[in-house]
């Protein structure tokens, strides 16, 4: 391998290594080059396969799919556009999501516009207030009490994107949250009884809030067992770090139970909560260890200055935590937007996300794979683009010990 | 686990080391000094300290402390919960043909799947330390982390589809032993007449002996004429045997449109070229011809004696038909190949971040001392790395245990629904499919509990050991 001593200059090896070294170095590297050359395209192969089913019509899905490649013309849109259609665009829809754009990009503006110099804060802060309540109640109108969650955590995440764009200079990260928002939004905003479409909408809906419920309730948590001293404090983070692997197998039968008493059985907030309670000891224990972390001084200053607990958690304890806290979104993220059991067992026909309308077309597997690719491929770019984005956080809380 | 203060002030780019998980050096960060208020604070302090911790500790005692105590004393009680029948649905997972089939086939599960997973993580971490791409290969073989068990399912049945025209397992298969074992051009012939050439192994062979001179009719059917080659020629009769040869006609005894008389060469039907012709004496291959466009074959060499006349097996052979991967026999090791590819990349990344985090100079020293490259990751690194091996391990373990998803998507609508189920399926089919059995569910949940309640105390002593 003539690159084989070029690479070893890369590691942090003594730079003097005599030729039978060099030698036994570009021997063994050879095979291991190829070896990890072909296991890597192997790797990508089979989501590749399922890339490549999900654009060939019914037609043609009697012969395997790498008989697009002499044939270029089997790969159509026909099975995305067919998902598309399922979904009855009502009036309300296309009004409410205009509202949602429009909505969105004023408040993303008006907030930018807000902290620039010579503005009346006092009005900016009007302006974005009105616009938010009156997207809240419009979304309230057309797509009940979960889309306007969704659009009550889009705001907030509007806002600080933009007043960060402000402080940063660069409007890039303001458009592309814009976009996230909008998205969210729209999705939010599928009505229902539209199939596969309608079934995205409910893994928004699902997903989304249970993520901030479990930042919200985990970090609070987590500061009180980093910094806040009561009896019995180890003792009950050693039983939080126990609950870690409680399989959620347990939950099923006792929460259906509950729920059904409760009335949440079937519904979209009984998934959402049972995603919150199992995700729970997780976030704990990942927030707890980094919070601790955090040097004492820092914190001691702020009570010095007489700040309140609440003042020192939000202003210190939470910005200096956002590593920590964008590993446990992407976690809890991946883990509810992937999740099948939960969603099979607490969601009902209203409710069902993407994975469960998947899983329905699945006892006839061979008939159905026009329906079941794209399905499956959408399922999966959603997460694959978190993956992507936010990679770094990812390994770091896989690091931290996820063990669910 | 146990790394939160060491991840806290080190973004893992710059250190990677900083992220060992279950690594020997943890940081001891000092307990926050006690904080001194005036009295009266102390109410103030109770409902702070309760808005803080309150919301967890109610979501955590409703929804994972509580169902905890309620399987347990719902698992002693019958299908519907009225009687009290002690330990008979534990009784009954052991006794029971379907939840001892889950049973076996999570052993399986926990026997292979966290080993292979976790030293293909080792050796994907070994050798992308010295490969100036490793990055590209760590992505592609990390990304199937981030995807749905339920997408890996719907991924692995396009892989594992039983048709080589489908499945791309199957078709690479096909092509490979397509070049070793070509399969035989006329696979799926019968005899026209059954008595004269009878089917012996794969081929066929004469009833009655030829000798020097002899003409010989060989008939087949069952095929149809889209079967045939494109130069099969009309079958011509036999020619004349000159001393010491054997000729025939090897024909489809067919007439499209019916007519034709069986075992005679009439007029329309067609021969089938490249069949090899054997005649045999004692078992002995005495002679071998191959048939012409319109099916007709000379042996020649002959002397006295009496032959039989042998269609080889090659000519019949039929085409790979595929695996059937997910059938019952082989669809536990393929959903286990499935789940592997998934869990590569975290054992991979895991296990690469605890390598990062080996002091350099051990190995260099050992290389120093004449160590070859072998040894100095038998001897050295993976002794060094044993504490998040077993990480690994006990995480993957714990994974494994509940696996649910992947079987339920791959073998769903298959024959071996039944045959491939694990303990997580099985609770959930016994529960919420058509059951309804809240007994014998409860119990298998507090079984499964159970077993992974060692990996609870793991990790209760790595905490308190490391803090």
């Amino acid at each position: 391998m003539a690159t084989a001593t070029a690479d070893a200059g890369t590691l942090p090896r003594p730079q003097r290594r005599g030729l039978a070294g060099r030698l036994v170095e570009a021997v063994t590297a050879g095979p291991a080059r190829l070896f990890l050359l072909v296991v890597g395209f192997l790797w990508l192969v089979p989501s590749f396969g399922l890339l490549m089913a999900s654009f060939r019509p019914a037609e043609v899905q009697a012969t395997g799919w790498w008989q697009a490649f002499t044939n270029p013309g089997q790969l159509t849109i026909t099975n995305y556009v067919a998902l598309l259609e399922q979904a009855s665009v009502t009036g309300d829809f296309a009004v409410a999501s205009l509202i949602a754009v429009a909505g969105t990009i004023a408040i993303a503006a008006a907030t930018r516009a807000t902290m620039a110099e010579g503005w009346p804060r006092i009005a900016g802060w009007v302006v974005i207030g009105g616009l938010s309540a009156y997207m809240l109640y419009s979304f309230y109108v057309v797509g009940g009490i979960a889309a306007a969650i969704v659009l009550a955590v889009a705001v907030p995440t509007l806002v600080t994107a933009a007043r960060a764009a402000f402080e940063g200079g660069g409007l890039g990260r303001l458009a592309v949250t814009t976009l996230l928002v909008i998205l969210l939004e729209v999705i939010s905003l599928i009505p229902p009884g539209g199939g596969i479409l309608t079934a995205l909408r409910n893994s928004v809906l699902i997903t989304v809030p249970s993520c901030v419920l479990l930042v919200l309730i985990g970090a609070g948590a987590a500061y009180a067992f980093a910094w806040v001293k009561f009896p019995g404090r180890d003792i009950v983070f050693l039983i939080v770090v126990a609950l870690l692997v409680v399989p959620l197998q347990v939950g099923l039968i006792p929460i259906a139970d509950l729920y059904g008493k409760l009335g949440l059985f079937g519904t979209i907030p009984g998934v959402v909560l049972f995603h919150v309670g199992f995700g729970l000891p997780f976030a704990v224990f990942l927030l707890r260890n980094f919070f601790i972390g955090i040097p004492h001084e820092l914190l001691e200053a702020a009570r010095m200055d007489g700040a309140s607990e609440w003042r020192v958690f939000s202003r210190v304890v939470l910005p200096l935590g956002i590593p920590a806290i964008a590993s446990l979104l992407i976690f809890q993220f991946l883990w509810v937007w992937n999740d099948l059991l939960v969603a099979l067992v607490f969601a009902g026909s209203d409710a069902a996300p993407l994975t469960v309308a998947i899983r329905e077309q699945l006892r006839t597997f061979g008939g159905n794979i026009q329906i079941i690719a794209p399905g499956a491929f959408i399922q999966m770019l959603v997460p694959l683009i978190v993956f992507f984005a936010f990679q770094r956080y990812f390994v770091q809380g896989l690091l931290a010990g996820s063990q669910r | 686990m146990g790394n939160g203060d060491r991840v806290a002030d080190t973004p893992p780019r710059d250190r990677p080391e900083a992220a060992t998980a279950g690594g020997p050096t943890a940081v001891r960060v000092p307990e926050p000094p006690e904080r001194r208020r005036g009295a009266g604070g102390g109410w103030k302090r109770l409902l702070v300290l309760g808005a803080f911790l309150l919301p967890a500790l109610v979501v955590l005692g409703a929804l994972v402390v509580y169902p905890i105590l309620f399987s347990v004393i719902r698992s002693l009680y019958d299908r519907a919960g009225d009687a009290f029948i002690g330990v008979q649905n534990y009784e009954t997972i052991f006794t029971n043909r379907q939840t001892l089939t889950a049973v076996k086939n999570n052993v399986i599960w926990v026997v292979f799947a966290p080993t292979v997973v976790t030293a293909l993580g080792l050796v994907f971490a070994v050798l992308t330390e010295r490969i100036r791409w490793a990055t590209a290969f760590k992505v592609a073989v990390f990304m199937p982390m981030a995807i749905s068990f339920l997408a890996t399912g719907v991924i692995w049945r396009l892989i594992y589809d039983e048709d080589p025209n489908k499945g791309l397992a199957n078709a690479v298969i096909q092509g490979t032993a397509g070049i070793i074992r070509q399969p035989g051009e006329y696979a799926g012939a019968r005899a026209s007449e059954e008595d004269a050439l009878r089917r012996e192994g794969g081929a066929f062979v004469t009833s009655r002996t030829f000798s020097s001179g002899d003409t010989a009719g060989l008939g087949l059917v069952a095929l149809t004429p889209q079967d045939l080659p494109p130069d099969a020629g009309t079958a011509a009769q036999p020619p004349q045997a000159p001393s010491g040869a054997i000729t025939g006609t090897v024909w489809l005894d067919f007439t499209r449109g019916g007519g034709g008389e069986s075992g005679v060469v009439d007029s329309t039907e067609k021969g089938l070229p490249r069949v090899t012709v054997e005649a045999v004496r004692d078992g002995q291959v005495a002679a071998t011809a191959e048939t012409a466009a319109d099916g007709t074959f000379t042996l020649e060499g002959l002397e006295g004696g009496r032959y039989t006349l042998r269609l080889a097996e090659s000519n019949f052979r039929p085409a790979f038909a595929g695996f059937s991967w997910l059938g019952p026999t082989l669809v536990t090791p393929a959903m286990i190949v499935a789940y592997i590819w998934m869990w590569a990349g975290f054992a991979m990344v895991v296990i690469g971040a605890g390598l990062a985090a080996i002091p350099r100079d051990v190995m260099e020293a050992a290389r120093v001392d004449g160590a070859n490259e072998w040894q100095v990751f038998r001897r050295v690194t993976v002794p060094l790395l044993a504490p998040v091996l077993a990480v690994v391990l006990v995480t993957l373990a714990i994974n494994v245990l509940k696996v649910f998803d992947i079987v339920l998507v791959m073998t769903s609508g298959t024959a071996s629904a039944a045959s491939a189920e694990v303990i997580a399926l099985r609770m959930w089919k016994a529960a919420f499919g058509g059951a309804r059995d809240f007994g014998l569910g409860s119990a298998l949940a507090v079984f499964l509990f159970l077993l992974v309640a060692p990996a609870m105390a793991f990790n209760i002593k790595r905490f308190r050991t490391e803090g």
